[in-house]
């Protein structure tokens, strides 16, 4: 193995070769993490040595801060033996203004606390730190209070979508048959996923690697790339004997403003990202923007933006074939490969009606997997997604479960109310309605029961139930 | 979640045990779940509880020739020392001197 050491800087920076030149059995290296950087050719992934200008090294030097209007000036930290205060080294440079600009500053005493710097200028003691976005307010007032400085470029460790995919479902695998991914992905994503439903969390991936979630009547779920279907099916315009509509188009959106994972005090990493080209017939904005949380600097929301644009572009203008000729196989997910007069077309069957009687089919296609409103609506979901972190954490060694169940009891009453006539004074034979000798002989015509001879009782008369 | 017996004849005992006086009453207003207890209370008399098995109690209450108003009654309520626990309404019945009246109900527990 080559030596990780380059005598002439001073670095452990070598690139080290991916194949080792003689077998051993594997030994056990912790908490170490090889970086590099992965490209997939038409028969492989590479894994290759990361461009060594992308990253920064930084180091455990501080640096003291004095804050200004608008910006901070940071000097090394003075010691015994050390007054140094010209301008900062970092790196293998000294700054200047045309120096790269570091990722974030970090206060020591407290990591949480960052500031992102904007650029850099010569001061006569010291780097002159310009921030952007402080609005008028101090570093106090925006929550930044420390003296002493680091640099630093955070990293986060995550896995690759498609295995993270497949994490996912493991979870929650009693509802499918199987679980494929076509090919996997070339995008890692760092996020923590807790208590959050599979579907939410799949979709939320599908934002980074552009792959899509699929299911099939066999309760097999799939987690592939867009643009690939179930099967290809090919249609020619000819084979079209209804004709082809285009839906209305659905004007695409060309301005949207994508948040992303504000990184620092001073930055809330928002970024408006327009389409220039299709902004000639008006400026179409997406309402409320998206949220990108993931995106954890203004590069990563960049680049949503730009995808999510790109997307929402080849959305609009999803065609109907109607009375299709020999497209009894088609089914929704499949792809489409149309070729008409101009061109050849690859776009994904969304909705199929086929008339069995008549072998004609009625074919709806469009550019991606769903319509703009579902592109919106997906990309919208950043309330869902930002609960990730709040979720409980289940991966501890005390989980708090928690079940419920319910009983219930029904009380059913039965009720009557009766009356009976009671005569404690005399009888009279015969005739129930004459009065009595030395009675009153007032008989209240509601209680009024029949007398049975020889007894001063009636029978009871049952007034009221329920 | 099925209750079981031992559950059902729990409430029973309960709900014997809670029972111990039967108001009879004047007002005839319409009897619901919201209501108090009785509108218009006439008399209270202690009735008899009796538990018949273990879903059902069996509550009755005897108004005798002692007893007589000169309005006619037309609500029951059955409840506790504290709480109205059930109300009913019927057609107005005088009673006077000459006359028994007895109020009967069963209550299951399902």
């Amino acid at each position: 193995m080559a030596d990780a050491y380059n005598r002439t800087t001073g670095r452990f920076s070598e690139a080290q070769p991916t194949v080792m030149k003689r077998v051993r059995k594997p030994s056990f290296v912790d908490n170490a993490v090889r970086h590099a950087a992965y490209s997939s050719s038409s028969t492989k992934r590479v894994a290759a040595a990361p461009t060594r200008t992308d990253f920064q090294a930084s180091s455990d030097k501080t640096y003291t801060l004095t804050e200004e209007d608008d910006s901070i000036r940071i000097e090394h930290t003075t010691s015994a033996g050390n007054r140094f205060r010209g301008g900062i080294f970092h790196d293998d440079d000294q700054f200047d203004a045309s120096s790269i600009v570091p990722s974030l500053f970090v206060n020591k005493h407290s990591p949480r606390e960052r500031l992102a710097p904007y650029s850099i200028e010569t001061a006569t003691k010291g780097t002159r730190i310009r921030l952007n976005n402080l609005k008028g307010r101090s570093l106090n007032d925006i929550g930044f209070d420390g003296k002493t400085l680091q640099i630093a470029q955070p990293v986060s460790i995550g896995l690759r979508t498609s295995d993270l995919a497949e994490r996912i479902v493991n979870s929650s695998r009693k509802t499918l048959s199987g679980f494929r991914i076509s090919a996997p992905s070339n995008v890692f994503v760092a996020k923590d996923i807790n208590n959050v439903d599979a579907l939410t969390a799949l979709r939320y991936l599908s934002r980074h690697d552009g792959f899509m979630t699929k299911s099939d009547s066999y309760g097999i779920a799939s987690y592939i790339h867009q643009l690939r279907g179930n099967k290809s099916v090919y249609i020619h315009q000819d084979m079209v004997s209804g004709g082809i509509s285009e839906e209305n188009m659905d004007a695409a959106p060309n301005r949207v403003t994508v948040r992303g994972k504000s990184r620092a005090k001073n930055d809330d990493n928002v970024v408006q990202v327009d389409d220039i080209e299709s902004q000639k017939d008006g400026v179409r904005e997406v309402q409320g923007g998206i949220f990108a949380p993931t995106a954890n600097n203004r590069n990563s929301t960049k680049n949503i933006g730009r995808k999510f644009l790109a997307t929402a572009k080849r959305a609009k203008g999803a065609k109907m074939m109607t009375e299709t000729i020999n497209s009894m196989q088609v089914e929704a997910g499949d792809v489409v490969l149309f070729q008409d007069i101009n061109e050849k077309t690859q776009n994904m069957a969304l909705r199929v009606r086929h008339n069995l009687t008549g072998r004609r089919s009625d074919i709806k296609v469009s550019s991606i997997e769903g319509s703009l409103e579902d592109l919106l609506q997906r990309a919208q979901e950043g309330d869902i997604s930002s609960m990730f972190d709040d979720g409980q954490e289940e991966n501890q060694q005390v989980t708090e479960k928690n079940y419920s169940v319910s009983a219930s009891i029904t009380v059913k009453t039965t009720w009557a109310i009766a009356i009976r006539q009671i005569r404690p004074e005399g009888l009279i034979i015969g005739h129930p309605d004459r009065g009595l000798i030395r009675g009153d002989g007032a008989v209240v015509e509601s209680v009024n029961g029949l007398l049975t001879l020889g007894t001063s009782e009636s029978k009871w008369t049952i007034k009221g139930n329920g | 979640m099925p209750l079981l017996t031992s559950g059902h004849r729990y409430v029973v005992d309960k709900l014997a045990e809670e029972i111990t006086q039967v108001v009879f009453g004047f007002d005839g207003g319409i009897a619901t779940s919201e209501d108090g207890g009785a509108g218009r209370p006439a008399i209270t008399v202690t009735p008899l509880v009796r538990i018949v098995d273990d879903n059902t109690i069996s509550v009755e209450a005897k108004l005798t020739t002692v007893d007589s108003f000169t309005l006619p009654l037309r609500e029951v309520c059955i409840r506790s020392a504290d709480r109205a626990l059930f109300r009913y309404t019927y057609d107005a019945i005088t009673k006077s001197s000459d006359t028994e009246l007895i109020f009967s109900t069963i209550i299951e527990v399902n």
